[in-house]
Order: C-alpha cells, then sequence, then structure tokens
C-alpha cells in the first residue's frame, strides 16, 4: 500500500513537471518578441508626391512582420566557377565593389554593392530541358550554381523584338513574403530564354537572415496622418510605359526638363490596393524591412490633356517612433 | 529672236533645266531635245545624253560639280602640316549663322581625318600607352610613364618605314637631351665604362654599338670644345647626334634613368616606390630587347598557367585547408597578373587591333561589292577619293594627282607593284572619265582633256618602243618649246610613216592641251579670285594660336564677307539663284578669256561667246543607248576586277589588310556585336554649342579610354531622338566610364544618381557628376550606366576612377533606341555644350582627346 501510494506521488509530481515543463514550452514559443529599438528606414527614399488611401477597400491583415538583416556572405567562388567553366577573362576586380569577366561579347558582372549578378551571353547558365520557364526553374538555377535554396513567384514574361522571351521572378524572403527591387519591374531576378538557352540574366545573390523581432506596423489612421508630410519615407514609380506611341511624348524623350515638367504634373494619386513586400537596393542597407506597396492611379495634365497614370507606390510600414533617421 | 539672244536663252534653259528638271521625280522629268550633235567626243555625247536623261545623271553630285565652279575658296586656314580648313563661299551660311561653329567643326573634321589616317602606326602607339598606363598606375613620375612610352613603342624606334617624324621626335629629343648630359658628365660616369661593361649588359653586338655611339659623342664634344665652339654650337651638334644613335643609345639612357630613381627612393626610405622603379627599369630594359622580353612573358605565362591550374584543382577539392591555398593561390595568380600586366595588354591590344583591323579592310571591300556600294561610288567619283576609298590602304583607289603641260592637274593612274596592278589602275583611271562627276568636272577644269593627252602620249611611247624608236625619238622634245625644231630633225632619220604618226600625235596633243588649258580658264579665275584673299591676310597654324586670335580671325573673315566685294556675290547667289550666277560667271569668263585673246571688239566678242555657248549645246547625242551599254559594261568590269584582285592577289590584300589598325585601350571593356543596331539615321543634327576652353594639364585623356575611334550614333541636336538637345550624343561601344585625370583634390563630385526616367520604359541609370578644373566645372550626365558599385551621391572622385559601366541593351530593354550605347550630356560652367567638341578637343584646348567618327555615319 505505501508503495503503491509512493508510486503515485512520483507519478503526480512527475506529470505535473512535464505539464509545468509542457506550458513553459509552449508559452515561450508563443512570446513574440518586438522590436525595442529604432532602425534606419534605408529601404524608401523621400518622395513629395501626395497620394490618398482612403479609397482603400481593405488593409493589410495584421500579421507578425520579421525584421530580417542582411547577410554580409558573397557568393564569389561560385561566380568565379562560372567564369572558369565558360573560360571567361577576369578584366576587373575590386574587392566589396565589382568582378567584370569577359570573353567576346559574354560579360559576367557581379556587383558586390548590390550582390546581384548580371549574366550576359549564350548559355553561360544553363538548365537541362529548359523548355517551360517556371519560378521552379529559378528554384533550380539557385540550387545548381550557388546551393541556394529559395522559392519565387514568376509574375511576368516579356516577348521582346529579338526573339527572346524574359521572365520576371521575384524571390520569397518567407513563406508568404516576396522581396522586391524598386526598379524596372520589381522583380529581383529574370532570366532571358531563346531556342531553349538562357541568353541573359540578372540574379540576386543577396541573403537574408530572420532576426526575429516583430516590426510594429503603422496603423491605417497613423499613415494617413503622415503618408504626405514631406519627410515620410516614401517611393513613387509611375508606369510611364502608359503613353508609349503617344506623339507628344515621343518628341520629349531625354528632354529632361519636359519630363520633369510631366512628372510634376501626375497628381491626385489614389490607392486603390495594398500589400506588404520587402524592398531590397544593396548590402549597405542592412536590414530589410516590410514596406506598404501601394498600387495607385494618378492623373496627368499635359498640353492641355489628361491622361490616366498608374503607379507603385512603396511607403514606409514601421510605426515611426521605430525609424531613426540616421543612416 | 535674233540669234544672240536665242544662243544665251538657249544657255540659260539649259542650266535652268538641269538644276529644276533634276529636282522633280523623274517620271516627271522633261528631257531637252538636241540636235545638231557632231559626235566628235566622247564626253560630248555623254553630255547629251545628260540633258536627255537628267534623272540618270543630274544628282547631287554633279549639281555638287557645279556648284563647285563658283565656289571659290575666300580662305585657308592652316591647321597643320597638309592641314587646312576652307572658307568658301558655299559654306558661307553656317559662317554667318556661327563663325566659330565653322572653325571647330573643321577642326573635329580633320582631327578624325588625322586620327584615321594615323591607324597604320596605331598598333605600335598603343603599346607605348599601354606602358605609360602601367607606369601611371603605379604612380611613378612623368617622366618614368614618359619614358615607358617612349619605350613601349618600341617597334617605332625599330621600324625605318615610318614616315612620319612626330613619333619618333619623343625617343629622339629625349635622346639627345640625355647624350648631351652624358657628354658633359652631368648623367654618370660614361666616359670610364669600358667596353667589356656594356657587352656584358648588352651581349656582343649592341655592347659593341653602344660604346662605339658614346666613343663617337665624347670624340665630337671634346673636338668642339677643342675648337671653342660656342655653347649653342656644341649642344646643336650633339643634338644631332643624338637624333642620329637614339636607336642604339635611348634604352641604355632610360635604364640609367629608372636605376638613379630607384637608388633615391631607397636612400629615402621610401621602399615601396623603388620596388615600383626597378619594375620600371625591368621593363625599359625588357621593352629594348625584344627576346629578353619574349623570354620573360613565356616564363610568367607558364607560372600563371600553373597556378590557374591549381585553382581549378583546389575548387573542386573538400581539403580541410582548401580555402586558405585558395587565397594563397589567388593572391599568387593577381601578383602575376600585375607583373605581366603590361605585357598582356599589349599583346591583346596589338592582336585585337590587328585583328579588328583585317576584319574591317575585308569588310571595307565586301561592302563594296556584295554591298551594291561599288558602282554608286564609281559613278559618283567616291571611288577615286583617297579619304573615301581607303579599304586596303588606299591601295583599290587607282589615282593620283598629275599635271600636264598645260599646267592643268587631273588624275591619272597610279604606279603599281605588278602588272595585274598596273593595269587594274589604268582601265579604273579610264572609267573614272567615263563618270558623269568627271563630265562636269571637265567643263571648267579641262582635266578629261588633260587626261587624253596624257594618254595620247601613252600610245605614242607605245608605239615608239614597239618600233624599236624609243632611245632615238623623244617625246619630251617634242612637246617642247622647239617642238617644231625637232620635228623637222625627225624627218631625216624616221620614214614617212612613223614620221605621219608622230606627227598626227603632236598635233592631237597640242590641241588637248589647248583644250584643257581653255576649258581650266573658268577654275584659273576662281583660283585667283580666292588667292587675292589668301595673300597675306589671313593668320596661318591657327592650332598654335591662343583662343583670343581665333575669335579675331573668325570675326575679320565675317566682316570680309559683309563688307567686302565678296558681298555682292553672295547677294546675288543667294537672291537669284546659284544657276545664274553660274552663268554669269561662264558668260563673264568666257569673254574676259577671249578678249584677252583677241583684244577684239564687243561686237567680235558677242559672236565668240555665242560660237561657245552654241558649241555648248550643239554636241552629239546618240541618245541613252550607249550611256545604258555602259553602265552594263562598268558593273561586269568592276566586279571582274575587284573578284580578280581578290582570287589572284590575297596575298596583296593580305598584306594591305594588316597595315590597318583598330585597338582597344587597355582596361576597357569592349562590348561585342549583338543582335541590335543602334539606328544611325540620327544623323549629325547640329546645332551643338561650340566649345573654346581652358587649357587641361598634361596626362589629360581620353575618358572612356585613350585610343580606340568612337562610334558617334547620334549627335547633338540630330532628329531621332536629340531634336531638343543640343548638348547630347550617344556613343556606341563604351565600357566605362571614368573620373578625369585631374580629380582627386575633391574638385569632382557625383551629384546624382537614379533611374533614368525620362524615356518610356526601363531605360537603365542616369549619373552626374561634375569635375572641376582652373575654375571651370565640367559636368557630365551619362545615360543607360549602372554608376559604379561603392559609389554613392556624394562621393569625391579620383583621377581616372571609374564612374559607371555602359549597361548593354538587353540589361535595359529600352534605353530609347534599339542597341547599347552611352547617351552623354555635357555642360561647361553651367553652359549647354556639344560633347563631341569637348571630348574630341584634344588637353590643350580645355578637352579630352577621345577619336570619334562623325556622327551618324
Amino acid at each position: 500500500m505505501k508503495i503503491k501510494t509512493n508510486k503515485i506521488i512520483i507519478i503526480a509530481i512527475f506529470l505535473v513537471i512535464i505539464t509545468l515543463a509542457v506550458i513553459l514550452l509552449l508559452t515561450r514559443s508563443n512570446k513574440k518578441e518586438y522590436l525595442s529599438e529604432s532602425i534606419p528606414q534605408t529601404a524608401v527614399s523621400f518622395s513629395n508626391k501626395k497620394v490618398s488611401i482612403k479609397d482603400l477597400a481593405k488593409w493589410v491583415e495584421k500579421e507578425d512582420f520579421y525584421l530580417w538583416e542582411v547577410n554580409n556572405d558573397i557568393k564569389l567562388q561560385n561566380v568565379e566557377q562560372i567564369a572558369y567553366d565558360n573560360n571567361l577573362k577576369l578584366i576587373r576586380s575590386e574587392e566589396g565593389v565589382i568582378s567584370h569577366w569577359t570573353k567576346d561579347s559574354s560579360q559576367l558582372i557581379y556587383n558586390l554593392s548590390a550582390n546581384t549578378l548580371t549574366v550576359l551571353g549564350k548559355d553561360l547558365i544553363k538548365i537541362e530541358g529548359l523548355s517551360n520557364v517556371t519560378s521552379a526553374s529559378f528554384t533550380e538555377l539557385f540550387k545548381k550554381y550557388f546551393d541556394l535554396d529559395y522559392l519565387f513567384e514568376l509574375f511576368m514574361t516579356e516577348k521582346k523584338e529579338t526573339g527572346e522571351t524574359v521572365f520576371y521572378a521575384k524571390r520569397y524572403l518567407d513563406q508568404t513574403n516576396l522581396i522586391e527591387i524598386g526598379s524596372n519591374n520589381f522583380q529581383t531576378d529574370y532570366i532571358a530564354v531563346k531556342d531553349g538557352k538562357i541568353v541573359y540574366a540578372s540574379l540576386l545573390l543577396a541573403q537574408y537572415q530572420n532576426t526575429k523581432k516583430i516590426l510594429p506596423l503603422i496603423a491605417r489612421d497613423e499613415l494617413e496622418r503622415y503618408i504626405n508630410q514631406v519627410d515620410y519615407p516614401k517611393d513613387f514609380y509611375p508606369q510611364m510605359s502608359i503613353l508609349n506611341n503617344n506623339p507628344i511624348f515621343e518628341e520629349i524623350e531625354y528632354v529632361e526638363s519636359e519630363y520633369k515638367k510631366v512628372l510634376n504634373n501626375i497628381n491626385n494619386c489614389k490607392a486603390d490596393n495594398i500589400s506588404i513586400v520587402y524592398i531590397y537596393k544593396k548590402m549597405s542597407q542592412k536590414y530589410l524591412t516590410p514596406v506598404y506597396k501601394l498600387e495607385v492611379q494618378c492623373e496627368l495634365n499635359y498640353e492641355g490633356e489628361v491622361f490616366a497614370i498608374p503607379g507603385i507606390m512603396y511607403v514606409n510600414a514601421i510605426q515611426p517612433k521605430f525609424v531613426s533617421t540616421e543612416n | 529672236m535674233p540669234k544672240k539672244k536665242q544662243y544665251e536663252d538657249a544657255m540659260s534653259s539649259v542650266f535652268d533645266f538641269i538644276f529644276t528638271e533634276s529636282k522633280k521625280p523623274i517620271n516627271k522629268q522633261k528631257p531637252v531635245k538636241v540636235t545638231g550633235v557632231d559626235g566628235t567626243y566622247e564626253y560630248a555625247d555623254a553630255i547629251a545624253a545628260v540633258l536627255e536623261n537628267p534623272g540618270k545623271f543630274v544628282n547631287k553630285t554633279t549639281v555638287d560639280a557645279f556648284n563647285d565652279l563658283v565656289n571659290p575658296e575666300i580662305a585657308t586656314v592652316d591647321l597643320g602640316p597638309g592641314e587646312k580648313a576652307k572658307f568658301s563661299l558655299l559654306n558661307v551660311k553656317s559662317v554667318l549663322e556661327n563663325d566659330m561653329g565653322f572653325v571647330d567643326k573643321a577642326f573635329t573634321r580633320l582631327e578624325t581625318d588625322r586620327k584615321l589616317g594615323k591607324l597604320a602606326w596605331a598598333g605600335e602607339q598603343l603599346s607605348g600607352i599601354v606602358a605609360m598606363t602601367w607606369a601611371k598606375k603605379y604612380g611613378l613620375d612623368f617622366e618614368t610613364q614618359n619614358a615607358l612610352f617612349n619605350m613601349g613603342s618600341q617597334d617605332v624606334l625599330l621600324d625605318k618605314r615610318q614616315a612620319e617624324k612626330e613619333k619618333k621626335l619623343p625617343a629622339q629629343a629625349t635622346n639627345a637631351y640625355y647624350l648631351e648630359k652624358v657628354v658633359k658628365g652631368e648623367f654618370g660616369d660614361y666616359r670610364n665604362i669600358p667596353e667589356s661593361v656594356f657587352k656584358r649588359s648588352f651581349g656582343d653586338e649592341k655592347g659593341g654599338q653602344v660604346y662605339s655611339e658614346l666613343q663617337k659623342a665624347f670624340k665630337l664634344y671634346d673636338e668642339k670644345v677643342r675648337d671653342r665652339a660656342s655653347a649653342e654650337d656644341i649642344s646643336k651638334s650633339i643634338s644631332d647626334l643624338g637624333k642620329k644613335n637614339y636607336q642604339t643609345l635611348y634604352p641604355v639612357f632610360e635604364s640609367h634613368n629608372m636605376a638613379m630613381k630607384e637608388a633615391k627612393a631607397r636612400a629615402e626610405g621610401k621602399e615601396e616606390l623603388a620596388n615600383k622603379y626597378k619594375s620600371a627599369q625591368i621593363g625599359v630594359d625588357l621593352f629594348a630587347q625584344k627576346t629578353l622580353r619574349d623570354k620573360y612573358i613565356l616564363k610568367k605565362k607558364d607560372e600563371l598557367d600553373t597556378y590557374s591550374e591549381q585553382l581549378k584543382a583546389l575548387l573542386k577539392s573538400n581539403s580541410p585547408t582548401r580555402d586558405q591555398d585558395i587565397k594563397f593561390v589567388r593572391t599568387k595568380i593577381k601578383d602575376l597578373n600585375k607583373e605581366l600586366g603590361l605585357f598582356k595588354l599589349q599583346e591583346r591590344a596589338n592582336k585585337l587591333g590587328k585583328i579588328d583591323g583585317m576584319i574591317s579592310s575585308v569588310k571595307g571591300v565586301w561592302e563594296y561589292t556584295a554591298g551594291g556600294q561599288l558602282v554608286p561610288a564609281i559613278l559618283t567619283g567616291d571611288f577615286f577619293d583617297d579619304r573615301k576609298n581607303s579599304a586596303f590602304h588606299n591601295r583599290l583607289q587607282p589615282t593620283e594627282k598629275a599635271k600636264g603641260l598645260s599646267g592643268v592637274e587631273f588624275k591619272a593612274p597610279k604606279k603599281g607593284n605588278s602588272v595585274l596592278e598596273d593595269n587594274y589602275y589604268q582601265m579604273m583611271t579610264d572609267m573614272y572619265y567615263l563618270t558623269p562627276a568627271a563630265w562636269v568636272k571637265t567643263l571648267y577644269t579641262g582635266e578629261g582633256f588633260a587626261y587624253g593627252a596624257f594618254k595620247s602620249k601613252q600610245k605614242l611611247s607605245k608605239l615608239l618602243d614597239k618600233k624599236g624608236l624609243k632611245e632615238a625619238v623623244k617625246i619630251e622634245d617634242l612637246l617642247g618649246a622647239d617642238g617644231q625644231e625637232y620635228i623637222d630633225y625627225l624627218t631625216q632619220i624616221l620614214d614617212q610613216k612613223d614620221f605621219n604618226a608622230i606627227s598626227k600625235f603632236v598635233k592631237n596633243n597640242k590641241r588637248l592641251e589647248n583644250l584643257a588649258k581653255r576649258f581650266s580658264f573658268l577654275s584659273r579665275k576662281r583660283d585667283e579670285f580666292s588667292q587675292k584673299w589668301l595673300k597675306g591676310k589671313i593668320p596661318t597654324r591657327i592650332a598654335e594660336q591662343v583662343k583670343g586670335l581665333r575669335n579675331k580671325v573668325g570675326g575679320w573673315l565675317l566682316k570680309k564677307m559683309k563688307d567686302g566685294p565678296g558681298a555682292k556675290l553672295i547677294k546675288d547667289w543667294m537672291a537669284n539663284g546659284a544657276f545664274k550666277v553660274l552663268i554669269m560667271g561662264i558668260k563673264t569668263s568666257v569673254k574676259a578669256y577671249l578678249a584677252a585673246l583677241t583684244g577684239g571688239t564687243s561686237k567680235l566678242l558677242d559672236f565668240l561667246v555665242d560660237v561657245v555657248i552654241d558649241f555648248a549645246i550643239k554636241i552629239g547625242t546618240k541618245i541613252a543607248k550607249p550611256i545604258v551599254k555602259l553602265y552594263f559594261s562598268l558593273i561586269i568590269i568592276s566586279v571582274l576586277t575587284i573578284i580578280g584582285l581578290l582570287v589572284l592577289g590575297p596575298s596583296l590584300i593580305a598584306t594591305f589588310a594588316s597595315s590597318q589598325y583598330r585597338h582597344v585601350a587597355p582596361n576597357e571593356v569592349v562590348l561585342g556585336q549583338t543582335d541590335y543596331k543602334v539606328p544611325k539615321d540620327g544623323g549629325d543634327g547640329g546645332g551643338g554649342t561650340p566649345f573654346n576652353g581652358e587649357p587641361l594639364p598634361d596626362g589629360v585623356s581620353c575618358l572612356m579610354g585613350s585610343s580606340q575611334q568612337y562610334d558617334c550614333t547620334q549627335g547633338a541636336g540630330a532628329s531621332f531622338s536629340h531634336g531638343a538637345l543640343p548638348n547630347a550624343i550617344d556613343i556606341g561601344y563604351v565600357g566605362y566610364f571614368y573620373a578625369p585625370s585631374f580629380c582627386g583634390d575633391g574638385n569632382c563630385e557625383i551629384i546624382e544618381n537614379g533611374d533614368y526616367p525620362y524615356c518610356n520604359g526601363y531605360a537603365g541609370g542616369q549619373v552626374v557628376f561634375d569635375a572641376e578644373y582652373g575654375g571651370h566645372t565640367y559636368r557630365f550626365k551619362l545615360v543607360h550606366v549602372q554608376m559604379d558599385p561603392g559609389l554613392s551621391v556624394g562621393d569625391e572622385l579620383g583621377a581616372g576612377q571609374i564612374v559607371a559601366r555602359i549597361m548593354d541593351h538587353s540589361e535595359t530593354g529600352s534605353a530609347c533606341s534599339t542597341g547599347t550605347h552611352l547617351h552623354l550630356e555635357m555642360w561647361y560652367d553651367g553652359a549647354a555644350v556639344d560633347p563631341l567638341s569637348i571630348m574630341s578637343e584634344d588637353s590643350g584646348g580645355g578637352g579630352f582627346g577621345c577619336s570619334f567618327d562623325s556622327c551618324g555615319n
């Protein structure tokens, strides 16, 4: 009887300990670490273009967005391997800046400051049996040449007059969030394919690590107050291609004064869609922070006519008190 | 209607017709009927055919040829040896609008031509540039850079074929300078160095030569001193000797100079600098002795190959020390590349240049034949112009200038190196005189008749040769002042048949020479008119003068045109149209000539003028048939000739092709041919603001790399996309853009960087940077570029630092055009200026000395 009682007590104590441990574990994993100090907003500049977000039908569902750090690792050896395999000659090499290889008209340019690789030339990089390019093709490319495991979203293709098709992709930072480069078509990578061969490409080789610190986002009403202030971090990319083939604008190509006039006359921008992306520009930006991506519709008044100009705006999404003014 | 008036009207209507009808579409042109033609001369036949078929022959070339008739040269500005800028009535409009622009354009054009002409020796020059760049890179002083430049182009020292003195001048002059110091004992104790030491250093033969030249110099110096010659005389004698023996002594002196600098640096504790001078000395020694250099390069290349193989293996290995080993090997490769850098770049540049040169020469011929350019080029006369037909070192161009007894200049066939070449030159020259351009020119220069006289002389020479009379009969005596006496003498030694043949030749020759002289009257009068303007009024050698004087000259020219007698001519020209002035000119000239001949009354003159005009109208007509036949013959003959040359003379082609270089500057990325072609229909544009800059320091060089000829694909103000941009040009085949060499003092800064927003679609980036020197600011805007990674807005630039890489078209996808190019805009002291004028100006004029072809060509 005594032994049986002792057994029960021991089991009970054991169970309590286990329960406490489980509770502790579960609690710990649910504990969220928020950013405690301010960080510089290096992903976005300062545009004075005003925008209204009043008409946004939906807002970003509140989620935990993490702060990521830009890793200092570079993939120089892998790129060198590509160069050696293709008998390209190194013509320029500056640490932390650039390495440039060429052979005839082929070029391999590793921008070490942005950690991007530009490949110009047929078959410098290959994907076996490439007939239909998908996002998996990008994954395969990165695995094969750089031993990196990434997922991509293929979002656009463009057939060029010279016969190649360019496939644009954005890399997933994690399961749900995409990285964008605030330039061109905002892709992180593209490959151009002709007759089953890659003829040129641009690849983002930068790596990032999750700090596991959650960034508190600015609320909608607060953003409405700040968004049109002069010093609020914002980038504006009007989609001027909509004016292609319009004779008025053909004449002013290159004419900076006229184009500035055009850009200054783009007004009355209204956001009609919002999402969160992470903007990457270069290694020295140190952090990758979530940014609101607004799809906007603006108006252009020029030479007595009104044109509808769509655009993209990237706007700081972090609560202002966590954004430092230092760079 | 009176006959005279009829003829005058007919003449007016002939020219009127030519100028007016030729502007209409061919199907709307009305031919003039010509009757009463005697069919004596093939030229006359052709002129008749012109009138019958204006669309075929009256084109820009012939109209230009007519315009040339009343386009006297008002002024010629001497820009340098064999180079002139001509100011004539035809460009008066552009001068009135922008007088300094005219002079600047002349400079740019001539500079381009001059640099084109220098292609042949560019390979050797490039060697020197590469050597100098290497020295500059290692921070060696200017004197050392110069020494390596001279030594680096060592083929120049050895090549006796080089005719242009300026290439040898630096080496000669420097050697003369050193030699004077040596004989005076101010540069080493060469006097007491025995021959054995030189032989030990340079080998028996070379060492002996060095010693012997030195002894000669010492002997000369001692004699001069003994004879109490003046210091000036001594200096000149030694200098003259130095210019002769530079090939032997110059490398020795430079090597010695390097050694002295090394010793000095070491004495000052500057070990790194001393090592660099040591390397420079090795460079000098190696350049001086080709065999040594080749061995050295081979040895280093073997080492490089070994390390490269090691690196490949290491990259695949899993060894625990892999990373350190890779680092070590990579360092070795880097060091070897640095060491070999100088020689490797030279080798590569030379090879590239030679291959490129060969390709471009063969391409040139191919374009002529398969590209359909040959016949048009022949018909317009371009084929017979050295500047336009320069393939294979002008070897295809068949003519050279000659003068007949009449004093009239004409094109004669060149002398070839073989029978095939001689025949080719003869045939093609004959063809020239059947072209419309030659026919029109004959009317006022008489060159066709002068050539006729030349041909008849050739025929007679052949006849005499055939009859074995070449020694007995001297053609020059026949045609000389005492020709008649000589003919009389010949009756004694020749039989009747031979004598008749010779008499016929003399008569024919005289007739042709007279015709040549008569028909050259107009061009002579025009040249006399020009000479009056040129006599002592215009300063020469503008290139040597300061900016103020250039302004003065431009102003003077303008004043003369506006106020002087030329004003009336301009007024007539502009108000009444060219052809009326032409007719006025012809009539006046003819009357004056005839008056001079006959001293006759106006009635007689009028009659004679009528006769002349009558002659001009009443010329042969056999309508289009012979002309069409001629066309086919021309095509067949030309193609067969070229094919024959290609088939029979491949070695000839190879030899000449290799004499043309298109070279690449070191460290330059050459973007090869892609599927894209930048359209060249932008044209020359114009409207670019001329540039007058203050001199920049020595050593300033082209900001895209030094020695390549750049392809200006669209000029300032050109219609394609620069219509509103007087300060923008597009340049093809640029790899990198560099900061000027005077940067480094906080005087050069990045102002802007970002995506270029002013094209529809993604156009790459734009970078704006300022560079200040001597109180003046150059602003550069580079578009379709990627700023060099590592640079940011606000960063200061160092000398020669890379500012941006020109993006490949595939990276931009738009770039406001269809090809890879740099769009460059420039400002000087805040004013927009044509980048072509700044970039191609030499440093003395505030520019960067780049070489361009004409925009849009």
